[in-house]
């Protein structure tokens, strides 16, 4: 496994992350040290989608985007590992923590640290930061279905319709 | 910055966020460029940050696989930067404006996704309701994109034009 720290530019991870607009909520990997932590950020600016109505007169950044940042932090650790390259994830558990609002103007630093990744079952914890304070915290946990599925444990029915294959 | 700037039209504004320039500026999303001003002398000068990310509406089309600001973004910050050093002055709030001139635009580097773009603008002349200035735009240190503008507040240049024959009598 490859476990030399490098950074991406939006380009390149263009190709690891097969989220796009409007939902691709990094900017920059500062540093990713495949199948163990990424660091990054995303910049806020006025110019987004949730603006107007988040809320209007007082636009900050929804706990949910919040998170959603935060859990593709943790996916892009995930995806650099050799084979995993633009592979769908999906959530499986987040507990999320806000301690304070998010504004646009603002620089979110996102720092993710895997705990376990095991047949395709990912555990790990993403911390945000603006400006050095601690701003959201999630606690996660992630599955890569592609990988996942085939570690499933197998019921009866599936079993039945293998053999019915078999025919 | 504002080393040789004589003092301006009312008081320094410093540290405006984007409910404080929503105050002065008509324009909403997805049209306002500028996400916080760090400092307005009215009727001289201002410097606002604008900060790219990828999810901004012209990021996929420009261009997919290389996503870069477009330069006509780039000249909508610039212009919105100068807006604020006019519109801080007590009485234009909020007037609805127009560009008249853009000369000497250049365009230095790439901006992508992530960068912080610093503006600042200096006012040259404001009279008549025609406002002439600069506008410098820096990212990490280096020059980005400048521009020398002539804008204008329609409302107010309909005051000072000279009236024909016909109106006069």
């Amino acid at each position: 496994m490859q476990r030399e720290a490098f950074s991406l530019s939006e380009t390149e991870l263009l190709k690891y992350q097969p989220n796009r607009y409007p939902f691709l909520l990094i900017d920059r990997v500062t540093e990713v040290v495949p199948g163990k932590s990424a660091k990054g950020y995303k910049n806020l600016t006025n110019n987004e989608w949730w603006i107007p109505v988040h809320f209007p007169g007082d636009p900050n950044m929804p706990g949910c985007l919040q998170v959603e940042a935060m859990a593709q932090m943790l996916t892009v650790a995930i995806l650099t590992t050799p084979g995993m390259e633009g592979k769908i994830v999906h959530g499986y558990k987040h507990a999320g923590t806000f301690h304070q609002e998010v504004r646009p103007g603002d620089r979110l630093d996102m720092e993710a640290e895997i705990l376990s990744f095991r047949r395709g079952l990912c555990k790990g914890i993403v911390k945000g930061y603006i400006d050095g304070g601690l701003a959201c915290e999630l606690e996660s946990v992630i599955i890569i279905p592609d990988v996942f599925n085939q570690f499933r444990p197998k019921n009866a029915d599936d079993k039945m319709q293998e053999g019915n294959s078999h025919d | 910055m504002t080393e040789g700037i004589r003092e301006g039209k009312g008081e320094p504004i410093r540290n405006l966020d984007i409910r404080g320039i929503m105050q002065y500026h008509n324009c909403k999303y997805p049209c306002l460029m500028i996400d916080h001003c760090e400092e307005i002398i009215p009727g001289k000068y201002a410097r606002a940050v604008k900060n790219f990310t990828y999810n901004e509406w012209f990021f996929p089309g420009h261009f997919e696989d290389d996503p870069n600001v477009p330069s006509s973004v780039q000249l909508e910050a610039m212009s919105q930067t100068l807006l604020m050093t006019f519109l801080t002055i007590p009485g234009y709030e909020k007037a609805k404006t127009a560009c008249l001139r853009i000369n000497n635009v250049e365009f230095k580097r790439k901006i992508i996704p992530g960068d912080r773009l610093v503006l600042t603008a200096k006012l040259r002349t404001f009279r008549g309701g025609v406002a002439v200035g600069t506008v410098e735009g820096h990212v990490g240190g280096q020059l980005a994109c400048r521009s020398d503008y002539v804008m204008g507040i329609p409302e107010e240049i309909e005051r000072y034009k000279p009236r024909s024959i016909g109106d006069k009598e």
